[in-house]
C-alpha cells in the first residue's frame, strides 16, 4: 500500500474514472479528485518518515527487471522529500482551486496529471522516461491554462507552449545523442560510463539536455518566458506552475548534474548572471 | 549494405535531411509573423528531430528487429537493428501530435478573441 509506485496508481486510476465518478455526481468526483491527493500524499508522507528514519531508498524495477532493461524509479531520502513537497502543494493547490476546478472535470483531470508528472520527473532514473514525464506535465499544464478563455491568458499561454516545445525538441536531440554514446538511457548507466561522453558529440548533447531542462526550469533570464504566465493564470494555477513544475525540472537537473564536469554548474551560473545584466 | 547508386550511405542522407528541415523550422518558428506559420515551423522541426533519430538509430547492413525465420536466434544482437531509437521515436511521434493539436487550440481561441492570426497583434508576445 506505501508502495510509491501507488502514487501512480492512484493518480492515474482516478484521472480514468473521474469522469465517470463527475457525471455520477459532481459531489462523488469532487470527493474522489481531492481523496487522491490526500492518499498520494499519504503515501508520500509515510514513505519520507520511513527514510527519515532510516530505511532504505526504494528502487521500483519495471516488468520485474534490472536496469538497463527495465525502467527504473527511485524512491530515496532526496525524492521522498521533493515528491511530499510537491504533493503537498498540489493537496493545498487542489483545495484553494477546489470551485474553480470542480466546475469542469476536466480541470479536475489536468490537475492530476499535472501533479503525477512532476512526480514522475523527481523519480524516475530512465533518460526518456524523463522526457515521457515532463512532456506529461508539460502538456497537462498548457491544456489547464487554456481552460481560462480570457485573452491574455491564452496569448501567454501560446508563448508558454512554443517555449516548452522547444525544450522538448533540444532534450530528444540531447537524448539520442547520448544513447548513441553511452548505448543505455539508464541515468545510472552514464554516471556509471561517464568518460565515453567526454568528446565533443557528448559535450553537445549534454549541452541540449541541460538547456532543455533550464528552459522548463526557467530559472534565467529572469523567470522570461514564464513570467506572462504566472501573471495572467488564476492565481493558484500560476503556483503550481511556477513551484510545482519547477520543482521537477529542478529534480531533473540535479539527477543530470554528476554527467556534467566540474565546471557545468559555474557556467550555468554564469550565463545566469549575463542574461540578467 | 544500405547505399545509393553513389555509394552515399543512406542514414547520413537522412541525417542531413533531418537537420536541413530542424533548422528550417526553427527558421520558420523565429521569422514568420502568423501563429499558423509558426506551428508549421514547430511541427516542421519535430519531424526533423525524428529523421534525425532515426538516423543516429540506424546501422548500416542489419535487418528490422523481430526474431523469425529470417534471423538466427543466437545471433540476433549481431543481425538486427537496435530496436529502441525506432521506439523513442514512435513515443515522440504521438508527443508531437498532442503538442501541435494544443497549439492549434490555442490558435483558433486566440483568433476567436483577437479576430487575427497574426503575432503583431498580440502584443503580449513580445515579452
Amino acid at each position: 500500500m506505501l508502495d510509491p509506485l501507488n502514487i501512480y496508481i492512484f493518480s492515474l486510476g482516478s484521472a480514468f474514472l473521474l469522469s465517470l465518478f463527475y457525471r455520477l455526481h459532481r459531489n462523488v468526483g469532487t470527493f474522489v479528485f481531492l481523496a487522491t491527493l490526500v492518499g498520494v500524499t499519504a503515501i508520500s508522507g509515510l514513505g519520507f518518515l520511513k527514510l527519515v528514519g532510516g530505511g532504505p531508498a526504494i528502487d521500483i524495477l519495471t516488468a520485474g527487471l534490472e536496469p538497463p532493461l527495465s525502467i527504473n524509479l527511485r524512491f530515496g531520502l532526496q525524492e521522498a522529500f521533493l515528491s511530499l513537497a510537491v504533493n503537498l502543494l498540489g493537496l493545498l493547490g487542489g483545495w484553494y482551486l477546489l470551485a474553480r476546478l470542480r466546475e469542469n472535470v476536466q480541470a479536475l483531470i489536468l490537475f492530476l496529471m499535472i501533479v503525477m508528472g512532476i512526480n514522475g520527473m523527481v523519480m524516475t532514473r530512465d533518460l526518456f522516461n524523463l522526457f515521457v514525464f515532463i512532456e506529461i506535465t508539460a502538456i497537462a499544464t498548457y491544456a489547464l491554462i487554456a481552460m481560462e478563455r480570457d485573452r491574455q491568458t491564452l496569448i501567454a499561454g501560446f508563448k508558454y507552449v512554443m517555449a516548452g516545445g522547444l525544450a522538448s525538441a533540444f532534450f530528444l536531440i540531447g537524448t539520442i545523442l547520448v544513447y548513441h554514446l553511452a548505448g543505455t538511457l539508464n541515468i545510472d548507466g552514464m554516471i556509471a560510463t561517464r568518460t565515453v561522453l567526454d568528446n565533443p558529440l557528448g559535450a553537445t548533447a549534454l549541452v541540449f539536455l541541460v538547456a532543455a531542462v533550464i528552459i522548463e526550469l526557467k530559472p534565467f533570464p529572469a523567470n522570461g518566458w514564464g513570467l506572462d504566465v504566472y501573471q495572467t493564470a488564476p492565481c493558484g494555477i500560476g503556483a503550481i506552475i511556477s513551484a510545482g513544475v519547477a520543482t521537477g525540472a529542478l529534480a531533473a537537473l540535479y539527477k543530470l548534474l554528476p554527467l556534467l564536469q566540474i565546471d557545468g554548474l559555474s557556467a550555468m551560473v554564469c550565463i545566469g548572471v549575463v542574461t540578467f545584466l | 549494405m544500405s547505399l545509393t547508386m553513389d555509394g552515399t550511405s543512406i542514414p547520413i542522407i537522412v541525417l542531413a535531411s533531418g537537420l536541413i528541415v530542424v533548422l528550417v523550422g526553427l527558421w520558420g518558428m523565429m521569422s514568420r509573423r502568423n501563429i499558423i506559420q509558426i506551428i508549421i515551423g514547430f511541427s516542421l522541426t519535430d519531424t526533423g528531430i525524428h529523421m534525425l533519430m532515426v538516423a543516429v538509430g540506424y546501422l548500416n547492413g542489419r535487418t528490422a528487429p523481430i526474431i523469425d525465420d529470417a534471423v538466427d536466434r543466437t545471433q540476433a544482437a549481431t543481425l538486427v537493428v537496435d530496436p529502441i531509437p525506432s521506439a523513442l521515436v514512435l513515443t515522440a511521434i504521438v508527443i508531437g501530435l498532442g503538442v501541435t493539436a494544443l497549439l492549434l487550440a490555442y490558435a483558433i481561441q486566440i483568433y476567436k478573441k483577437n479576430g487575427s492570426l497574426s503575432v503583431d497583434d498580440c502584443s503580449e508576445l513580445k515579452g
